[in-house]
């Protein structure tokens, strides 16, 4: 947050309220899902049918509905927590790895590799799904988890990469050459003044890479088959295009899917929303 | 032992569509063991790079450097047993103190205790034992460069570097530090090469030292040597503070005797008359121009009642005057060139005010106004 | 800046180009190689195995002449509009959270902007299905519990007569053809997205109290300090945004795959040209013609993309 003083910004003389009271409906608004999705998860169809807005008597709350909930999609969720936790791991490491070499030194050839890197940026991947396709398949990764990861990370590469370069290139240059005086090999270097030093965009970085794992289903519909294999997306259609839907149940799963979401929440939270307002200000 | 050659070193830097940028031009110099010397010169005279090529972070790119014989250039900064202090500190921020000075001989895989007695005795004898666990940011600017001083002793090399270590203190800071790593060198008895753009750092901490301009040796002497016998004009008026004042000129023959005519288009111009010891040197540039230098201190104020020799003594007009206290500096000028002069202390100078100033020309130094070579 | 390296000094430091190996050789197979490979064999009759039939343009004409593809286009263009307009509540909510007074308030109310979040993508998606169903769904019964379930029945009956909204004729929104881009317009409601107000927010910080104080003694009032102090200011956010917002609904195709199904839903009206690439590849077979589909596309987002950079150098 700027260290301008932000109260004089809502200028003297105005009141607030009328901006609290749009502010506030536009949020209710905008919770409402959220709301409906919680208060529904408790209920069977009847009673949503009877009583669909509020809260029913929490005596007769439908317990087993996360019961069952939790039996239908917990092998999804554990699925994606593997796949998105390794695809973050392996994704990060990699761009580190890589944003050094270019961030170090003008290494020979360096500037050709860059301009591959960032003509990938630029160049929609909208065409590619169909030969990844064919693709995997010769590679016999169809119907894995590790494929999923794989293509993760390399689609994450050049993002991870540009903005970790610029970051790493804003380091003082004489720790390094002091950490090679030391006797620091390169990837000691990394490690012990890279990562230490890049906190916050890490952090930042790897909570974009969960969630777009996380939120991910183009691709595993593609890629699985296996309904033991699939993840949370793929999971979510499937439930979706297959049930007669007892609609308590599934807002339920639907709850328990956003649960391991709310907990990083819960512990990013600040580092979250300074990370979004720091990366708009530099951009 | 740890006796550095350095022998007609150059280095490069490339350029796409070119020879690419002279920074160092072919310098030979010799530190021997346990000496401390001084780098000094202006900014951009190669210095630091020659520095950074004794350490290993800049490539050679013509000549050697050697240690006690072994020729250093394709050795890996970390195997030459050289330890460097840098301007910025570059202290490891997250790292404590203890770590920072540690983490040197943990990569070398020294045994812990080893490491452990090695830092203890370096923060005793750098007053940083208190501080063992604080981070860098929790420390003052000179505790900093204390820290990375200590990081530098705890790996006992042979030959230590200093990359401008004080020019980010302030300058109470600087005089302490100054004389903590001097008491530093006693103790230790290492060889020390120090880079600073600052003349009296130079001066009061070299044993010897090496003045640099533009890529170039220009004089490698002892502090006294320097100052007393400047080898050119550069030289001469880069060591001491207030610098040696110049003055543009011939030298004329009156009589059995030399003059100096300062060149002067405004006002009646000085004329100095030459001590004899002096004059046999310089016969030869008769009649060619010369610079006539001669430092503040031996330029005297005379007091009206007092007699003085006219040869010596020369009217000027006074700019400024700045009691100092223990002394008063005289901005003074003669019309066409502006001089300092340090007087006993007085206030009884005004601007604009003419006196009579005397010199003490056997301290006189004439330059060749061409090369710019001591007569 | 990476420090130059002299031609010695890379040679032995030769071992960090493995340091961006494993970035490269993934980049290579997973993004290039697809990439190469999609471009190569738009050129065939292609049914993903290993039979595959050099036809040269035959693809490529093909797309010319086939009314879905243009039409997915035209959608596509719709949408586009539909998501610009979305664009200007999250800017507005931004600049009202900005100009409240309590600091607590604005952190109190960034926090919940961030709660709707946490709920994934897909959820969303599916809870706004859910909404939509005509039966047990919300959008339904909130037109039936504030009446604008009549209104809307009586502007059918008596002025536009598109027999859409009847009596006691639960809404179809996602099964009416002519219902489908209203739906895909309503979605998102209020479209606040929290990325996009955070970022807005921030660049509204930036600006500096004293421009306020200026305005407020000149005498400009609210809608007043927006246009010419808020606005100008987010500008350029709003353009990259905008930038990328162009990009993605011209490839997006998921949304409308889980609303509406493989076909775009009945009539074919949610028909975006990524849902159908992908609907000629796995859908029909038709691998080589959705290789080419996905070229022409690709395409038209680089035209877009080099137009937009063009634009914003110059502004600059």
């Amino acid at each position: 947050m700027s260290g301008i003083a932000k109260g004089s910004v809502g200028a003297r003389g105005h009141r607030d309220w009328p901006k609290h009271a749009i502010v506030g409906c536009l949020l209710l608004v905008e919770l409402f899902p959220l709301y409906m999705m919680l208060q529904v998860s408790f209920k069977d169809n009847a009673e949503f049918i009877k009583n669909p807005w509020l809260p029913s008597n929490p005596a007769s709350w439908r317990w087993e509905n996360w019961a069952f909930g939790i039996r239908l999609i917990g092998p999804y969720i554990a699925n994606t927590v593997f796949v998105a936790v390794s695809g973050t791991v392996f994704s990060l490491c990699f761009a580190i790895s890589g944003a050094y070499f270019f961030a170090r030194y003008k290494m020979p050839f360096s500037g050709v590799l860059w301009s591959a890197f960032l003509v990938l940026m630029l160049l929609p991947s909208v065409a590619n799904i169909v030969p990844l396709f064919t693709l995997l398949k010769e590679l016999s990764l169809l119907n894995t988890l590790t494929a999923l990861i794989a293509v993760g990370v390399a689609g994450g590469q050049v993002f991870n990469i540009f903005v970790l370069r610029n970051f790493i290139e804003e380091l003082p240059k004489d720790l390094f050459e002091a950490a090679e005086m030391d006797g620091a090999s390169h990837f000691q270097q990394i490690l012990n003044i890279v990562i230490p030093m890049s906190g916050p965009i890490i952090g930042t970085l790897a909570i974009l890479a969960f969630l777009g794992k996380w939120n991910e289903f183009l691709l595993p519909l593609i890629v699985l088959r296996d309904k033991e294999l699939f993840t949370l997306g793929v999971g979510l259609i499937y439930l979706d295009g297959e049930y007669v839907k007892q609609w308590g149940q599934i807002m339920a799963a639907y709850f328990i899917a956003s649960l391991p979401l709310i907990v990083i929440f819960l512990f990013c939270m600040r580092l979250f929303v300074r990370g979004l307002s720091a990366g708009a200000i530099k951009g | 032992m740890a006796h550095v050659v350095i022998s007609n070193l150059v280095k490069v830097y490339p350029e796409k569509n070119g020879p690419g940028v002279r920074v160092v031009h072919g310098i030979d110099l010799e530190i021997r063991d346990g000496e401390f010397m001084a780098l000094v010169g202006p900014s951009g005279c190669g210095k630091s790079t020659t520095l950074r090529m004794i350490a290993g972070l800049e490539e050679v790119s013509e000549g050697t450097i050697s240690l006690d014989g072994q020729v250093l250039n394709d050795v890996l900064p970390k195997d030459r047993d050289i330890a460097m202090v840098f301007q910025n500190y570059a202290l490891y921020p997250h790292m404590t103190v203890y770590e920072n000075m540690a983490f040197g001989l943990k990569l070398r895989k020294f045994p812990k205790p080893e490491i452990d007695t090695r830092v203890r005795e370096a923060a005793v004898l750098l007053g940083l034992t208190d501080y063992l666990d604080r981070l860098p940011k929790a420390l003052s600017g000179g505790q900093r460069q204390r820290v990375a001083v200590g990081r530098a002793i705890v790996r006992k090399p042979k030959v230590f570097l200093f990359d401008e270590p004080l020019s980010n203190l302030d300058a109470k800071m600087r005089v302490s530090m100054r004389t903590e790593i001097s008491k530093l060198h006693a103790r230790l008895g290492a060889t020390m090469i120090y880079v600073t753009h600052d003349q009296v750092e130079a001066m009061t901490m070299g044993d010897r030292i090496c003045v640099m301009k533009d890529g170039g040796i220009q004089q490698v002497a002892t502090p006294l040597e320097l100052y007393n016998r400047p080898k050119n004009l550069f030289v001469a008026g880069f060591i001491g503070s207030p610098p040696m004042n110049f003055f543009a000129g011939v030298l004329l023959r009156v009589g059995s005797e030399i003059w100096f005519s300062e060149k002067n288009e405004k006002s009646p111009p000085v004329k100095l008359k030459l001590p004899g010891s002096i004059s046999k040197k310089i016969a030869a540039r008769l009649g060619q121009p010369v610079f006539f230098g001669i430092r503040p201190e031996n330029i005297h104020d005379v007091p009206a009642t007092k007699d003085a020799d006219a040869g010596s003594m020369a009217e000027v007009s006074v700019e400024i005057s700045e009691p100092m206290g223990a002394e008063t500096l005289l901005y003074l000028t003669t019309g066409a060139t502006s001089f300092i002069a340090r007087v006993r202390p007085t206030d009884r100078f005004e601007a604009n005010q003419r006196i009579n100033v005397t010199f003490d020309l056997a301290q006189a130094h004439f330059f060749d106004a061409a090369s710019e070579q001591v007569l | 800046m990476a420090l130059p390296i002299s031609r010695q000094k890379a040679i032995r430091e030769w071992r960090l180009y493995l340091f961006v190996l494993p970035s490269l050789l993934l980049v290579a197979t997973f993004a290039y190689f697809p990439a190469a490979s999609a471009i190569y064999h738009s050129f065939f009759d292609w049914s993903g195995g290993d039979t595959k039939q050099l036809i040269g343009f035959g693809n490529f004409s093909r797309a010319w002449n086939d009314r879905v593809l243009w039409g997915a286009f035209g959608t596509v263009g719709i949408l586009i509009l539909f998501n610009l307009f979305k664009m200007v509540p999250a800017v507005l909510l931004a600049v009202l959270i900005h100009r409240l007074k309590s600091e607590r308030w604005q952190y109190a109310y960034r926090v919940l902007l961030v709660i709707p979040m946490i709920v994934p993508g897909l959820v969303t998606l599916f809870i706004w299905k859910f909404f939509f169903d005509p039966n047990l769904g919300v959008l339904n019964r909130v037109l039936d519990v504030t009446g604008l379930k009549h209104v809307l029945v009586w502007l059918d009956g008596r002025v536009f007569h598109w027999h859409i909204f009847l009596e006691n004729v639960p809404v179809g929104w996602l099964s009416q053809p002519d219902l489908i881009l209203p739906s895909l317009f309503i979605w998102g409601f209020p479209w606040i997205g929290a990325v996009g107000v955070l970022f807005y927010l921030a660049g509204l910080q930036s600006i500096s109290t004293e421009i306020y104080e200026a305005a407020e003694l000149d005498g400009v009032g609210s809608f007043g300090k927006f246009f010419y102090i808020e606005l100008p200011l987010i500008l350029t956010q709003v353009r990259l945004n905008l930038t990328l917002l162009i990009i993605a609904t011209l490839q997006g195709f998921g949304m409308q795959l889980l609303l509406l199904g493989e076909t775009g839903g009945p009539g074919g009206r949610g028909m975006t040209p990524g849902l159908w690439m992908y609907n000629r590849a796995f859908i029909a077979g038709e691998f080589g013609y959705a290789c080419a589909v996905g070229m022409i596309l690709f395409v038209f987002i680089l035209m877009l993309t080099l137009l937009n950079n063009r634009y914003v150098r110059v502004e600059k």
